[in-house]
């Protein structure tokens, strides 16, 4: 697995399971487990530093990672106004 | 000399890919090579033949055999392509080299499969190929308890489909919650409930450790770390990981979702050499991050812009805003783009509105609850998500509510918004239009 695969999947893994933790919360549903090992590190530091960094810093550093998103793609602008 | 198009995959991707380039040159040689002994089945129909509401496999082919050879369609069954080489323009096959002018990798994805002790044992279920589960139909009516391992959208439906079926059924999954990654606990605690009352069994936040064989090597149960469950089947419903190998192989560049990196025609980073489907990824139309493992209707639609490209012709592909819709339980469940969840999770900002309304006139009989949750941008109030469950009108909800996230419909539309009013299809008041009028009063108080 290449190594902006591996922290993409990581991350995202651990950022759910911390979005889950604070959605549980709020409906008064049984939260994700624990965490244990290593994702204690991922669920104390990484995840509120993820949080604490700016929408467009975080979406700048997704933009430049690898991908489909970085070729061409043609969004079509909806029209506007009357159509006839 | 007529243009040859090679096809590697005869799932839904391959076949929307052979049949557009079919239509697009119609001199143009095109073959598809598949491992399988079918192409263009629904694997999504299975479940459903498994519950019993669908009667039998052979309605799940889309076409016959013969249809595709009167089409010009030259399907290479159970041939299976060991490599390819962009530069030579060549598939191997058999050892042998097969040339090309274009080739579209329409090669799907696999199982993320069980790192856990036992996962070479018999009973374990890897739901795909249609022959496979022809045979496992077979002996179903023997299987007295089943295990579940994860709750996505296939877990769901197998979940539903072995308790129709009679079978006592276990959900194993990780995560707190049914289809965690897409779904918020208040939409799926309907259809959480109606399992349980189905007979299932749920056991969230529970990890697989093992899976445990009796003398014959066959399952016998599996051990969680909540405890061992005993069971004849394990049904394996772990997210799809796109098939890559031998694209990778050939120089394919692979993007961090883990599928072929592809632009709006479809093409990849080689040379007239196209992908579709499952095996690459595309970006989502709201975060503009690169997303896999879609639905089938996307992997046929990629497959036939990849199709008509490798043609010669001109075709291009949008971002994705990913409605969805299924039954499970006996509920139907659907929704577009963000969650409640997924928003929190990357971060992204959201105002909300969820309102309960109704199918149809609340008089008519079969009136049907439906949840309908609304997320939007701050300000501009642009929809960027949604979530549904009810008894029915899901899915022509969420493809309705996957265009207004496309086009920039925002929460004041939707409140104000014209509706059906007709009472054994709609009612007075449209769900949508209630729960985007909740989340405005939201922001008026």
């Amino acid at each position: 697995m290449a190594f902006t695969r591996w922290v993409r999947s990581v991350s995202e893994q651990q950022l759910l399971t911390a979005a889950q933790t604070v959605v549980a919360r709020r409906y008064g549903v049984t939260p994700p487990s624990r965490p244990t090992g290593v994702d204690v590190f991922w669920q104390r530091v990484y995840a509120p530093v993820y949080h604490r960094l700016p929408w467009r810093f975080r979406a700048k550093v997704m933009g430049l990672m690898p991908g489909s998103h970085r070729q061409k793609w043609t969004q079509r602008t909806p029209s506007r106004g009357p159509a006839v | 000399m007529p243009r040859r198009i090679v096809v590697v995959g005869g799932g839904a991707a391959g076949i929307g890919a052979a049949g557009a380039a079919r239509g697009t040159d119609q001199s143009a040689e095109v073959i598809v090579f598949t491992e399988y002994q079918d192409a263009a089945y629904s694997p999504c129909g299975i479940p459903y033949v498994h519950g019993g509401e669908i009667p039998d496999f052979e309605r799940l082919f889309l076409g016959t055999k013969q249809q595709y050879a009167d089409q010009g369609i030259d399907i290479r069954y159970e041939t299976r392509v060991s490599s390819y080489d962009t530069e030579a323009k060549t598939v191997t096959v058999a050892g042998q080299a097969v040339p090309f002018d274009a080739l579209v990798v329409a090669s799907g994805w696999n199982y993320g499969k069980p790192d856990v002790p036992g996962a070479d044992l018999t009973g374990i279920y890897y739901m795909k190929n249609i022959r496979e589960a022809m045979e496992r139909d077979k002996t179903l009516d023997q299987v007295k308890s089943a295990v579940v391992l994860e709750a996505g959208p296939l877990g769901l439906e197998m979940v539903t489909a072995l308790c129709h079926r009679g079978i006592e059924t276990h959900l194993v999954d990780p995560s707190p919650w049914a289809l965690s990654m897409a779904t918020d606990p208040d939409i799926v605690k309907p259809v959480e409930d109606s399992w349980v009352e189905m007979g299932a069994k749920l056991h969230f936040n529970t990890k697989l450790e093992a899976i445990l064989g009796d003398a014959d090597g066959a399952v016998r149960a599996v051990r969680t770390s909540e405890g061992e469950i005993a069971c004849q089947l394990l049904v394996i419903a772990t997210h799809k990981e796109p098939n890559i190998e031998l694209g990778a192989a050939a120089g394919l560049k692979v993007g961090t979702a883990g599928g072929f990196i592809v632009d709006e025609s479809m093409a990849t980073s080689a040379k007239g050499v196209w992908a579709a489907g499952d095996c690459i990824e595309v970006p989502h139309g709201v975060s503009n991050v690169p997303i896999q493992g879609l639905s089938g209707s996307h992997a046929y639609s990629q497959g036939k812009v990849a199709g008509v490209n490798a043609a010669g012709g001109k075709r291009t592909y949008q971002p994705v805003y990913v409605p969805w819709g299924l039954v499970a339980g006996k509920w139907m469940i659907g929704g577009v783009s963000f969650s409640e969840t997924l928003a929190t999770a990357l971060g992204i900002p959201f105002v909300m509105g969820v309102a309960q309304g109704i199918s149809r006139a609340r008089y008519y009989p079969d009136m049907k609850p439906v949840k309908v949750k609304l997320l939007a941008e701050p300000g501009t109030l642009r929809l960027i998500g949604a979530q549904m469950v009810g008894g029915e009108g899901i899915k022509e909800r969420a493809d309705f509510l996957a265009m207004a996230v496309r086009t920039g419909i925002t929460l004041r539309d939707l409140a104000t918004m014209e509706n059906v009013y007709s009472p054994p299809i709609g009612a007075l008041n449209e769900p949508i239009a209630l729960a985007a009028q909740d989340a405005l009063s939201r922001l008026d108080t």
